[in-house]
């Protein structure tokens, strides 16, 4: 469950609220305005899902869609538009779009409908990520451990889940970043390690391994 | 024979549908006319002349007997003197009774021989040659007098009319019998050859009525004959045109839906983004931009009201005056004076007294959006320049600008309602120069977009028409 999406959205006012209001709940937001650009970024960088709007310039959202569906692009991507018509509902879910939202929209019901899409393409279909002692519910953001629930910073909760929900693999520390800065933002050379320190304080030293000079990793199996 | 049988009434908006004239009707009704009477004159003609020819014949007969008949009793006085008979009693035994009369005068006015049925007293005064009428126990005879060579004796012949009046009552009822049969042959032939050359008519009315109201597909005219075929042309083209309007409306209204919720999306969103803000910038932050975005939807209604304002009325509707352009042009700057101020763009006027016939108000709502354009688009510390004055027969006016321009390919589609260029941070409704465009229809003015001066930004220039009355060429 990583937690950087792709907005797509050509009206300046409404894509940087959106970008604002999803950086409030804990995502990392690449924000494009065209429809050439929307293909090569969610084409270039590695996003949990994208929003994208239909009246795009350069290139008109169904079209960018399809074409990335061809291209093998396999996250979930859903339709953000103030386009009503059954039609075009139609014709954007038959495009591979994973569901499809008609401005103004709620931005709580936004954010569902990324995290429903996101589990979806995971294949799981239970909401919560579990794993050993450790419960992670993406709605409310509450994470326990055992019994107790443990309070983690926005960078640790999305280094986390996304840790969690892709276990077994090995990330190399650029792939974290990747996953947990957006466009734009300072990263500190150490901070991925300064993260992981503080999850392994807060769930115990085995959860997160370490392979040196490669990256880390969370065992397939917890132990 | 199914005369008032018409066509399937095409359904109306009013209640009761007047009645209809039909023209199968109509023609079945002329036709039938037509035949019955040019029948019924040539009956009259054929009856005339059968008559005509039956007297001649008639005659020509009955002289005949009457010259046979007196050379005969020449003959028989003759050889047996006055006592004539037999052979004659023996001609006429052929005759059927009161078929042939006659009588044979002697030069002294003696009768030497009569048939039994002719009266005593001469058919024809005794001197008369030729035919005659006479009447015998008050029916009328045709009679026939002629003396032999010698003028020893005068023969006078006659025969009842009735006779005459057998044969042409004859050839008159055969005449009604032909009639009889043919007048109703033809009737039908007439009533099925003209349903049968309107079904494509009817046809082509059924499938006009039975479609539904929003189908506007065009008609089927390759079975329609060449008079039906331009009726189902223009209903064609007409159907074409609503579709064409129809279309443009749903994509404008589609546009405009589209339009008016992307900035309330983003009025809700930041009113989310406020409530859930991290600290105070944030919150700060998605307030303005709440305001702007409120900003934006009150003034994409607006321009959507004088859009809606100007197409409801029709050019004739719009009261045209004889506008003072330079006066004009200084009140809409003065008017945007305080926008001009607080993006630092200077504006010059170079104004020549011109005057156009046009609508007040809406010459100032286009003035108003082309300094508006020119300003937003055309970035801080800009210069805007208007200008006006005679060109050619017309009026000109001009408002440039030193900004980016607009790219030759993009300056047909900037006109286009909601269209708007990529990569600009102004924030527009993308309905200012579809309103310009459309003021300037009504006016029978057109739009040009041309490179600014120097070489730079971007020059709206509009050209009036020589004054021809203020309907204009305004849309539909």
């Amino acid at each position: 469950m990583g937690m950087r999406v792709l907005l797509v959205e050509d009206d300046v006012l409404l894509g940087k609220a959106v970008r604002t209001g999803l950086e409030q709940l804990g995502y990392a937001v690449d924000w494009v305005r065209d429809g050439v650009g929307a293909e090569s970024a969610a084409l270039e960088c590695d996003h949990a899902a994208v929003l994208l709007d239909l009246g795009l310039p350069r290139q008109d959202g169904m079209k960018v869609l399809a074409n990335l569906r061809q291209k093998g692009y396999a996250m979930p991507v859903l339709i953000v538009t103030a386009r009503d018509q059954v039609t075009e509902r139609i014709e954007g879910l038959d495009c591979g779009a994973d569901d499809f939202i008609i401005k103004p929209f709620d931005l709580n019901e936004l954010a569902a409908r990324l995290r429903a899409a996101i589990r979806r393409y995971q294949g799981r279909s239970e909401p919560q990520l579990r794993y050993g002692g450790i419960t992670i519910d993406p709605a409310t953001r509450r994470v326990t451990h055992g019994e107790d629930t443990v309070s983690l910073t926005a960078r640790e909760y999305t280094l986390l889940v996304h840790l969690l929900a892709q276990r077994g693999r090995l990330h190399t520390r650029y792939q974290l970043e990747q996953a947990l800065y957006q466009w734009g933002d300072e990263i500190e050379s150490n901070a991925i390690e300064v993260h992981i320190h503080h999850l392994r304080r807060k769930f115990g030293k085995d959860l997160i391994r370490t392979v040196h000079g490669h990256g880390y990793f969370v065992p397939g199996d917890p132990q | 024979m199914g005369m008032a049988t018409s066509f399937p009434a095409i359904p109306s908006s009013t209640a009761e549908e007047p009645r209809r004239w039909s023209l199968r009707s109509r023609l079945l009704g002329l036709l039938l006319a037509l035949t019955v009477g040019l029948w019924t004159a040539s009956a009259i003609l054929i009856y005339d002349q059968t008559v005509d020819e039956g007297a001649r014949l008639f005659d020509e007969s009955l002289s005949e007997a009457g010259m046979l008949l007196l050379q005969l009793a020449e003959h028989e006085l003759g050889e047996h003197g006055p006592s004539l008979g037999v052979e004659l009693m023996h001609a006429e035994v052929h005759r059927k009774p009161f078929d042939i009369q006659f009588q044979i005068w002697t030069a002294e006015m003696q009768a030497a021989y009569r048939t039994e049925l002719a009266p005593e007293r001469p058919f024809a005064p005794f001197d008369a040659e030729g035919f005659g009428w006479t009447e015998v126990d008050g029916a009328p005879w045709r009679t026939y007098s002629t003396w032999n060579t010698p003028r020893t004796l005068q023969m006078q012949i006659a025969e009842p009319l009735t006779r005459r009046k057998e044969l042409s009552w004859s050839a008159l009822m055969h005449l009604l019998t032909i009639a009889a049969v043919l007048l109703p042959l033809a009737m039908f032939l007439i009533w099925w050859i003209l349903t049968r050359s309107l079904v494509p008519l009817r046809r082509s009315a059924a499938s006009v009525s039975q479609r539904s109201p929003d189908d506007l597909q065009p008609v089927r005219t390759d079975d329609a004959p060449s008079e039906v075929a331009p009726l189902l042309a223009a209903l064609n083209r007409l159907l074409n045109r609503v579709q064409e309007t129809l279309h443009r409306e749903r994509r404008f209204t589609a546009d405009a839906s589209h339009e008016l919720r992307s900035p309330l999306a983003a009025i809700r969103t930041n009113a989310q983004v406020m409530n859930a803000a991290r600290n105070k910038t944030e919150l700060v932050r998605a307030g303005e931009d709440l305001l702007v975005s409120v900003d934006r939807s009150s003034r994409l209604i607006d321009q959507l009201l004088v859009l809606a304002r100007i197409d409801v009325r029709s050019a004739e509707q719009h009261k045209f005056a004889e506008v003072d352009l330079p006066t004009l042009i200084q009140q809409e700057c003065r008017a945007q004076q305080a926008l001009l101020d607080s993006r630092r763009v200077s504006i010059e006027t170079e104004l020549r007294a011109v005057t156009v016939r046009g609508v007040p108000n809406l010459l100032g709502v286009l003035l108003r959006n082309l300094l508006d354009n020119a300003v937003r688009y055309s970035g801080p510390e800009a210069h805007v320049t208007v200008e006006c004055g005679p060109a050619g027969q017309g009026v000109r006016l001009v408002v440039s600008d030193d900004g980016p321009g607009i790219p030759q390919e993009e300056r047909e589609q900037v006109f286009q309602r909601f269209y708007r260029i990529l990569g600009n941070e102004a924030i527009g409704s993308g309905l200012g120069l579809s309103i310009v465009q459309r003021i300037a229809e009504l006016h029978g003015a057109t739009v040009e977009i041309q490179t600014g001066r120097g070489g730079r930004g971007t020059a709206f220039v509009l050209v009036f028409g020589p004054a021809k009355g203020g309907t204009g060429r305004g849309r539909p």
